[in-house]
This record gives C-alpha cells, structure tokens and sequence, in this order.
C-alpha cells in the first residue's frame, strides 16, 4: 500500500455549499441516452420506470374490464365469445393483481423509501434495475401472447386440472405460470432491498421508535413478500412441470392432489391481498398525518397493527377454500382468524379517526381520497366479514358478491390511497403541482363512478349470478343490474381518463412546487423537488418521528461521507447509530443483460425443459459481468 | 372458390420478435420525454428554480409528446397486426369445409395420398392447433379406442409408439384408416364420426406416435401414467425394431 | 337508492317462477332457510358497524372548526375509547364467529334417511344417476334432478374431469365438485317448486351454460316421475318417430348417447332415453320443445360454442325425423 495524501479534501465536512453539489453531481450523476438508461442504478429513475410502467398496465387492464362490462352488459351477447372473455378475464385479474397492485407499491417504495430514512440510494442498486427490467419482461410476456391469442384463458388462479396438461390446451397457462415467475423474482428483489434499506441504512438517530409509518408497512409488506412468494413460485413450478414434463404434482391417480395447487396458491394468495393493502394503509397514515397537521394518533398501535395483520395473514388462506369439500371444523378455525384480521384493521381505522378528530383537517385531493378509503375499504370490510363465515360463504362463493367485495377491499382500500398518494408526492417527484381543481373532480367521478359500479354486484351475487361467465340468460333478469353496471364504469373511466390528463398536464405545465408545499414532516420533503441524484447534501440526523415539524428550518445533519465515489451511511438496526461507511454500485448495464439472459431461459423453458440447461449459461456469463470488479473507486471499500 | 392464404410457419416466434423490437422502440421513445423530468444535469440544481430544470423550448416538448404517442400508436399497432397474424380458435368449422374435408385423395393401394386442398387454406389446424389435438385426445377415450390400441401401446390392435406405421404417418392414412376402416379388424367409423372430429382424432394420433415432440401436443393424462406424454415425443422414447405383430396379413397387401 | 335495492331484490323473486328460481334470497331449501338468516343478521350488524364508523368520520371532519390543541386527559380518554371500540369489535366478530359455527352444524344435519343421488360434473353438463339396490330400476338422467319435498337428499359430487361446483341458492348452498374426490350436498326441499341452478366454479369454455335444475314435488308426483324415468319407454311412437329414430341409431349419435331400449348405448353425452320430459336441453340452455331439440341437432357449436356435441351434417328430413323422435322421449 502505498502511502496515500490524507482523503480530507475529499469528505463533505469542509465543503462548500456549491462545490459539495458539483462533486455530488458528479459522482452520483447519471449517463444520458439509451446506454444511461439501461445502466442507471439511481432508485428514483427505477422508482419512475416502474410506476409509471404499473399505470400502464393499469389502464390497459381497465380497458379488458371495459370489454367485459360491454359483453355483459345485455343478456346473451355475442360481443365476445367464449374463449375471448376467458382469456379477458383471467387478463384483467392476472395484469391487475401481478403486474399493477404489487409493483405500483413496490415502486413508490423503492422511490420513497431511502429518501424517508435519509439515505443516499437503496440498498443493491443493481438488484433494483435488475428488478424492473424483469418486471417488464413479465408484462410484455403476458401481452404479447394474448395479442396473438395464446393468452391465458384459466382464471388468473389457474386451478387444476382445468389448468393442468390435460384440460388447458397450448401453451396458455404455461405462459400465465412463467409470466408469475418474472413477476414474482422481480418482487423478491425489491423486497430484499427495502429490508436492508430499512434495517441498515437509516439516517443517524432514526431509531425504530422514529421510522415512519409508511416504511414500517412496507417493511412488514416486504417481509410478507419474502414469505409469500416462494408458494407461489413452486406451485407455477409444479404447474409448468406437470404439464411440459408429465410429473404428477397435481394428478390424483397418481398420487398427488388438484386441493394441493389450492392450497399452494392461496397460501401465497391471501397474503399478496396484504402485500397489496399494507402499502395502502402507510400511504393513508402519511397523507392522515400531513392534512391534520399532526402526527398519527397511536403510534404504536398502528405499527403492532401492521405487524399482526402481517402475520395474520399467513393464517387465512383456506377461506378461498370453504366449497372445495374440506373437514368443516378445520373451515370453521379459519373463519375465526379470517374475522380476527378485522381487529388490526380496526384500530387501524380507530387511530386514523382519532387523528382526524384531534387534527385540522385541510380538504385537499390527498386528503379526498384518504376520506374516499375508509367510505369505501370500511364496506369491503364489511363484506370481508360476511365471507369469512363458512355458512355465508357457501352461498356467496364464485358470485358477484365476492367480486363487489374484492374490488371494495382492493379498490377502495389500495387504489384510492395510491391516487391520494401520487396528488401528494406528485410535487416531490416532479416539482410540479397537480391541479386541485381536476383533482377534486378526479375523486368525485372516481369514488361515485366506482361505487355505482361495484355496490349493485352484491345483489347481484345473492340474486344468483356466478362468477367468470360470459353471458347469462334473460330469464334470469340481472340483465337491468348488469346494464346499470356496465353504463356505470363509464363515470369510473372518466375519472380515471381525467387522472391520467392531470398527470401528464401537471408534469409540464403544473404549478412549481417547493421543497415541501404541504408543510409534512417526513424527511423526504427536506431535500428539493425533484430530488437531486444524491437525495441528500449532507446525511440528516433526526431527533423524532417528525424531524421537520420539530426542527423546524435547521435540520441536523452528519458529515463526512466522501464526495469522490458513492458513499452512504450504515447504522444499526435498533438505533440507527452510525457503524460504517458504505460504498453504494454505480450504474452498470450488467442488471439489463442479466434480465435479458434470464428472460430467455424462462421464455424458453416454455417450450422444453432443457432450456434451463443451455439457458444457465448465458445467464452465468452476465452474473460474472455483474460481479467482476470493475476499478472503480466503489471497489476500493 | 375457397380463400387461400399461407400462414407463416414459426408465427409465435416472430411475432414475439416483432413486439420486442417495438417495445423497446417505444421504450426509448418514452425515456426520452422522460428524461426532462430528470435533474441529473452535470450541475444539479438546488431546486430553487425548478420551472427552468423541466421547461424547455416548446419545440421538444412537442417532439418529446409526439414520440411518446408514435411510440405508442406503434404498440397498439403491432399488437393489432399480430392478433390479425394469429387466427383465433375455430371450434366448429362450416359445412362447405367439412364436406372438403371429405375428399381424401388416396393411392391405390390405400396407403397414403393427398390431402384436400381445404387443409392447406386452413393452415393444417388438425396437425398444429393444441385445440385440435387435445379434442382428439378426447374422442381417443370416448369412441373406445383403447379398448384394442390400449393407451397407443397396442393390444388387439396395432401400437402407435412402437415407432412403426402400417399404413404411413401422414394424416390422410389415418383420416382413412379411422373412417374406411382396415383390412383385419378395424372398423370404420365414417357412420359414427363426424369428419372433423375423424380429422382432430387422426391428427391426436398422428402425435402419439411422433418422432419429435411437437409444441401443440398434448400433455399427460389425469389418470395412471402409463406412458410418456404425447408431448414427449413418445415413439422415438419407446421405439421397438420390429412393428408389434398383430396378423400375419397385416399390410398394404393383405 | 334503498327503494330501488328493495325493488331490485323482489321483482325478480316474484317473476322467476316460471324459469326456476336462483337467489339466496328466495329460499325454499331449509339450508338456504338458514343461511339467509344468517345472512340477515350479518347484514344489519355490518351496516349498524359501518353507519357508526361513518357517522364519527363525519363528526370529526366537521368539528374541526371548534379546533383547540388535545390536552393529556383528551389523549387518555382517546386511548380509552379507542381500546373499547377494538374490544367492541372483537365481541362482534366473536358473536358472528359464533354463529356460524351453529349455522354451519344446522345445514350439515341430517334429519332421517336421505335419498341418494349420484352427481358426476362433466364439461358443461351434469350426469345424474339414481342408485338403486335394484340394479334393474337404476337409470341416469342429465341437467334436471328431481327430489321429493320434505325430505333429506344427499348428492354425491363427483367429477369426470375439471372442477365444477353445485349451487341452487334457493335450496342450498354450493359444493365443489373435485377430481379424485367425493364431496356431499344434502338439500330438503320445503316446498315444491322448479329451483334453477349454475355451476360456480370456472370450468372452461361454456362454465356459463351450465345450468341444473332440481324439481321438488310432492310425494305421489316424485314416485310417478321416479316409475317413468325407471322404464324404457313411456309414449307409443308414429311413423315420423320411427323414421327419426332409424336416422338416430344409423348416424354418430348412437356413438355417443344411450337411449335404454334401442342399441345407442354411447355413454359420452347425456343420457337420452327420457329428453323429451326434460324442461331444457343444453343444461339449461333452451327450453325443450321440438323446435328447439331441432335447432340444438343441427348446429349445437352456435347455441353453445366449444360444447362436445359435434355438428352432425343431417338433410332436413332426417332433421325433422330426429326431432320428432327426440322430443317423443317422454
């Protein structure tokens, strides 16, 4: 080792306000074009990418349920036949569930999370594009082959045997199952990285006690993802080897059991309905807290409230299962804890009331939707209830009942707080404004349009109609619901055609906004809109749970990160007290070839088995150019 | 006179490749108007004055939406071209194709010939679609089949998996042998069949004793394995060297 | 909008008598009795839950305008408050869980000996047997059950190939039929009555057209229907039936559908002997009269696409033949 000058001139200590943003810049900038934007590592290019890919997806999935609404509006249509509404529905639900709800979360934590806990980037860096990229792999996978009508066509549950090698014909569910395995590497992957974000590189004295809400639910979510997950990836698994290479997972005369693939499924299921809600229920915490201008009432409460619908979770998945013919007593233990997940969800509700009640309210479009939330989610709870409960159930089961209550409990529970949260964080990620004046316009078609649409499917479902058809016959005499339904969503689609005019608007032509216009108290409205590359000049040091209420204009802040490569901060788990320096990955283009050599093997392995052989080994050459030591300053640590 | 229209082989893959292709043009496009939201200039501002960071002259603006609807006008585009490219599911065909379907050309001697034109207009659906083969797969149990092939392996009947064909493995030989019927015990089925069900039942067999395994080919049965899957390629797993006896007669000449 | 839910849900009660009645709310099986009472009570504890929650949103948005800083009692009457409500909601769901519990004991007990039936779900209709010690009076019918009131009928639910579920709402609630097991559904009929019912578990192309009907008569009328479908043939047939059903047995559909008393003995496709006594072909699909019988034959792929009855290409003479004879099967 060579005798080195003292690395003094290097640090942020001594610097300037100017030069300290030049050197940031700098080391934390990103390359432009296309090569810049394969390679960028930066979380909040990625966190942009996959949000806005999520909303996509979105109304591409709202444009399959406006066909299904068409096809149902009368009484034996002949809009769409029968293999065409199979392949819509099992669309519609498999986009919205794989490739909208969980990503769309994971996304606005993979942009909020390090700026909330004071960090200058997310943990694994590369890990994170390597996500996206597969995410997007997954979602072109699954469009693609229904444009060339090779979509799925089995439910986006894909039960066996309709799903199995015997009864789902082509390579249908084949392509459902791999497009799950994308999909769900893709979440594992943001999953690890907010753990370790989360634990190990907060802002010197964030100590648990003082983490926000939104990142102690998408901690609990994360830790949910980890779990969950790999259920389904073997069941896709066992799906696709069933049905490529004759294995007997599934196949009852040979031992195995088409309950298993229930059971597999649903226990991945009922947690990814979590995965979903839990994000929901930070984002509300955090608009609560900001439009009543004081903190969340119960903050303990509400994070035991969150770790036990956590782990609730993993306990309920045979209620998916009530008809299957399974031991009613055993039934009976999960209608229990299905309604014993409804107390953590209540005090949840409680402290966000009592918050209001003590707060000041300011009616802003966030807050709008937060208010639209509990209107709605408090009815899908509702309905949760009445399901839970085996004899009810058995009625209800595979109708529109089940479908109004899911949509309540998703829609209303996960979407309107996503919307709320993208009018609130709207400023951070752009500088701009959303028009308030669309936005209130935005909530009102939204909330009224949705509840039009989905409150009449209750009755519906207890009048008889089951789930997954494409027509009905006009003696039943649904057709008038149906109508007033299908006439309905077109207030929901112009709410959310509106949405999407307020966003791209307000993206360049919105109001400026400051660094923080709604006068939060989370430590990601004490750095610019939009945040520069480095999110933070110098690391914050925080002495509360809402530094910038307390803290007022001055925020402490630590120094002595060097400015030369790309530094961050590690601190304990507990306490958040500063243990080491930690360089963060540059950009590299290695994540995109090792998302393009693993798209291969998947995509293959469709087709025959020994892809996963010849196909490891384009994957092995990018893994090594991920990880070959590159000479750069990062490698020196 | 019927519409003929050739349909490219390996459509799957070149349709994947196209909408590849388009996707990252169209991701490229959108980076690019995404890329003015990005502060990441050599000199990051400090967020005081944030309209000069995003504003821009109009001009791009206008090129930069221009290219996000192009791009996006290309994806609608081409996903509408490649539902066009892929016909969708027939289950029933219409009775002037059925009653083509009926005019099998053979040679002489009853071993294979010609397939009417009408299979080619259609794309030899009864050879390549999944749907096809799997309702053969089906009509296999239901019109008793096995009762003297056993599940392809042979009994009374002559195997399909021994790698050996009687009569030829092209689908006219097997239209007819199922329809016409066979010298030494195979009866004909032209009164008990319909002709496109005898077409979708000819090309589930054809695959059973496939040399190679074929994508569209069914997989295993929900019941007792008690051979590889049709989409194993089976005949070349369970290839025997001599056909399975099952007359001394048996054979183009009997 | 209450009005109009109210009228939502009668109306069609009222009307659905002639196709056979298919809502959990128009119960006539004494399951379904007890379900919608559960149902009920359920209903009013939820919406009594919700208006609350509702009405305290609504107050604390409307009292922000008597604003004044929380003091530390404000904060130990909150926590209060707050930790009853949570111990008011667990009481709640412990009573729902509760009743369930008893709910679901009441529908799974059998009063005194049942009848059994055999149900086998295949894409997209239903094959119904009635065992009988005496093999000679067991027979299989398709899509149309019947059961006598007032007593206890347990179905067996089996499967021939996907999964399939039984649901008359107005009798019962569903069960799943499952590959490689046999599940139970026991039904009593409290009044007699035609109850219409649907498969509720995605199963394929034509999931949507998979409907049965379970007919409850009177004692004396089951026997009578029971002795009919027992024996081969009930109306004396006319020359255009003969002629049908030479055309019948000459064709594929002997191949695939058994008529007791000739020799079509195809056991693929439902069971034919009695058609013409059903109330609708294609599982629910259309009524059965002799134009309709004659529709369904000469393309079935229209009526219901991707179904398994192939399109059997017939002269229209022989069509009106079939369809004379098929609707003669009494």
């Amino acid at each position: 080792m060579t005798a080195i000058a003292p690395d003094r001139d290097t640090r942020d200590s001594h610097l300037a306000e100017v030069e300290l943003q030049r050197h940031l810049s700098t080391t934390w900038g990103s390359a432009s074009g296309v090569w810049g934007a394969l390679s960028n590592v930066d979380h909040k290019v990625i966190g942009r990418r996959y949000i806005v890919t999520a909303f996509v997806f979105l109304a591409l999935g709202g444009a399959l349920s406006l066909a299904m609404r068409l096809q149902l509006s009368q009484p034996e249509a002949r809009f769409i036949g029968p293999d065409r509404y199979n392949q819509i529905f099992t669309m519609h639900g498999t986009n919205m569930m794989f490739l909208f709800a969980v990503p769309v979360m994971e996304a606005m934590a993979v942009y909020l999370v390090p700026l909330m806990v004071g960090t200058r980037n997310i943990a694994f860096p590369r890990l994170n594009a390597f996500s996206y990229w597969m995410f997007l792999a997954g979602g072109i996978l699954l469009w693609v082959a229904f444009a060339i009508d090779t979509g799925p066509d089995v439910g986006w549950f894909a039960y066996v045997p309709l799903a199995g090698p015997q009864y789902g014909t082509g390579k249908r569910a084949d392509i459902w199952a791999q497009m799950i395995t994308f999909t769900e590497i893709s979440a594992l992957a943001v999953s690890l990285e907010l753990v370790v974000t989360i634990f190990k590189q907060r802002a010197p004295g964030m100590s648990l006690n003082r983490i926000p809400l939104f990142v102690w639910s998408m901690l609990v979510t994360s830790f949910l993802v980890i779990l969950a997950m790999p259920a389904i990836m073997i069941a896709s698994t066992s799906l696709i080897l069933d049905r490529l290479v004759g294995t007997h997972f599934f196949n009852p005369a040979e031992g195995g059991d088409v309950l298993l693939w229930q059971h597999l499924f649903w226990f991945f299921g009922h947690p990814e309905v979590y995965i979903i809600f839990l994000p929901a229920v930070g984002m509300v915490s955090t608009i609560v807290a900001t439009f009543t201008q004081r903190p969340v009432f119960g903050y303990l409460a509400m994070v035991m409230a969150l770790i036990t619908t956590g782990v609730l979770a993993f306990g309920l998945w045979v209620h998916h299962m009530f008809v299957a013919g399974l031991p009613r007593l055993g039934e009976s233990f999960f209608t229990a804890s299905s309604m014993a997940i409804a107390l953590p969800a209540g005090l949840q509700i409680f402290c966000w009331l009592a918050t209001i009640w003590w707060g000041r309210p300011i009616f802003k479009t966030p807050f709008l939707f937060v208010l639209g939330f509990i209107f709605t989610f408090v009815i899908g709870g509702m309905t949760g209830v009445m399901v839970a409960s085996v004899p009810f159930d058995t009625q209800v089961h595979d109708t529109y009942f089940v479908v109004a209550h899911f949509h309540y409990v998703l829609v209303g529970g996960a979407l309107f707080p996503l919307l709320g949260a993208i009018y609130y964080w709207f400023p951070k990620f752009t500088g701009r404004m959303m028009s308030e004046r669309l936005g209130k316009w935005v909530f009102g078609l939204i909330v009224v349009g949705f509840n039009l649409t989905f409150f009449p499917m209750h009755i519906l479902g207890l009048q008889g109609m089951p789930r997954r058809i494409y027509t009905y016959q006009p003696e039943m005499l649904w057709g008038g619901l149906n109508m007033f339904i299908s006439l309905s969503v077109l207030i929901l689609t112009a709410g959310f055609l509106l949405f999407f005019i307020d966003v791209v608007r307000s993206a360049f032509h919105g109001r400026p906004a400051g660094a923080n216009p709604w006068r939060a108290s989370t430590l990601e409205w004490a750095t610019p809109s939009p945040p520069p590359c480095y999110n933070f000049q110098r690391v914050p040091v925080v002495s509360d749970s809402v530094p910038l209420w307390s803290d007022g204009e001055v925020l402490s802040v630590a120094s002595g990160l060097r400015v030369d490569r790309r530094e961050l901060l590690v601190t304990g788990v507990v306490d958040a007290s500063p243990e080491a320096r930690e360089s963060s990955p540059g950009h590299s283009v290695w994540p995109f070839w090792t998302a393009l050599a693993t798209t291969i093997v998947l995509i293959w392995s469709i087709f025959t088995p020994w892809a996963v052989v010849w196909g490891a080994i384009p994957v092995a050459i990018a893994l090594t150019g991920w990880f070959w030591p590159k000479g750069t300053p990062e490698d020196e640590s | 006179m019927l519409r003929t229209h050739k349909r490219p082989s390996n459509s799957l893959f070149w349709s994947l490749a196209i909408a590849a292709g388009v996707a990252v043009a169209a991701a490229i496009s959108a980076r690019k108007a995404l890329q003015r939201l990005d502060s990441c200039t050599p000199v990051c501002d400090s967020g005081t004055k944030p309209a000069q960071t995003i504003g821009s002259a109009s001009g791009i603006r206008t090129r930069d939406r221009l290219g996000m609807l192009t791009a996006f006008a290309l994806c609608l585009g081409a996903a509408a071209l490649l539902g066009y490219i892929r016909e969708p599911l027939r289950l029933r065909q219409d009775p002037a194709v059925t009653s083509e379907l009926e005019k099998i050309r053979l040679m002489p001697n009853g071993i294979s010939g010609a397939p009417p034109n009408i299979d080619f207009a259609l794309g030899q659906p009864y050879e390549g679609a999944s749907y096809n083969l799997a309702q053969g797969k089906r009509l296999y149990s239901w019109f008793g089949c096995a009762t003297c092939h056993g599940d392809g392996q042979g009994g009374k009947g002559p195997s399909f998996l021994d790698g050996w064909w009687l009569y030829g493995p092209e689908m006219v030989s097997i239209v007819s042998s199922i329809r016409d019927g066979r010298p030494h015990g195979m009866p004909p089925f032209k009164d008990r069949i319909p002709i496109e069900q005898i077409w979708q039942l000819a090309g589930y067999v054809q695959s059973i004793g496939a040399y190679q395994a074929k994508v569209a080919a069914p997989g295993r049965n929900d019941a007792k394995q008690t051979r590889p899957a049709e989409n194993r390629a089976p005949a070349s797993i369970l290839f025997e060297p001599v056909p399975t006896l099952v007359h001394p007669d048996q054979g183009p000449n009997p | 909008m209450k009005p109009l839910i109210l009228f939502c849900l009668v109306f069609p009660t009222i009307l659905s008598g002639c196709s056979g009645s298919q809502s959990a709310l128009d119960a006539h099986g004494v399951s379904a009795i007890h379900l919608k009472g559960l149902m009920a009570g359920f209903f009013w504890v939820c919406t009594f839950v919700w208006l609350l929650a509702i009405l305290t949103l609504v107050y604390a948005l409307m009292r922000s305008r008597l604003w004044e800083a929380p003091t530390q009692s404000d904060g130990r009457w909150t926590r209060i408050v707050v930790a009853g409500a949570v111990a008011a909601t667990a009481l709640v769901i412990t009573v729902l869980t509760i009743a369930s519990f008893y709910t679901t004991r009441a529908i799974d007990e059998s009063g005194g000996d049942a009848i059994t039936i055999v149900v086998k779900g295949e894409q997209w209709w239903w094959r119904i047997r009635y065992p009988n010690p005496d093999k000679s009076l067991e027979f299989e019918t398709a899509n149309e059950i019947h059961i006598p009131v007032g007593q206890d009928v347990r179905l067996e639910l089996e499967s021939a190939d996907v999964i399939h579920s039984f649901w008359v709402p107005s009798l019962a609630g569903k069960q799943d039929l499952v590959p490689g097991r046999s599940n139970t559904l026991l039904i009593r009929a409290e009044r007699p009555g035609i109850y219409r019912g649907q498969c509720a578990e995605f199963c394929g192309l034509q999931h949507s057209h998979m409907a049965i009907f379970i007919v409850a008569d009177d004692a004396k009328s089951y026997a009578g229907w029971l002795a009919s479908q027992q024996i081969d043939r009930t109306a004396a047939m006319d020359d255009e039936a003969l002629a049908g059903q030479t055309v019948f047995l000459a064709k594929p559909c002997a191949a695939c559908h058994t008529v007791r008393g000739t020799s079509a003995s195809g056991t693929t496709g439902p069971d034919l002997t009695h058609v013409g006594s059903r109330r609708t072909i294609g599982a629910g699909l259309i009524e059965t009269t002799r134009g309709s019988l004659a529709a369904w034959i000469a393309d079935p792929q229209t009526l219901k696409p991707g179904n398994n009855m192939p399109m059997v290409p017939l002269t229209s003479d022989e069509l009106r033949q079939v369809s004379r004879y098929m609707d003669n099967l009494k």
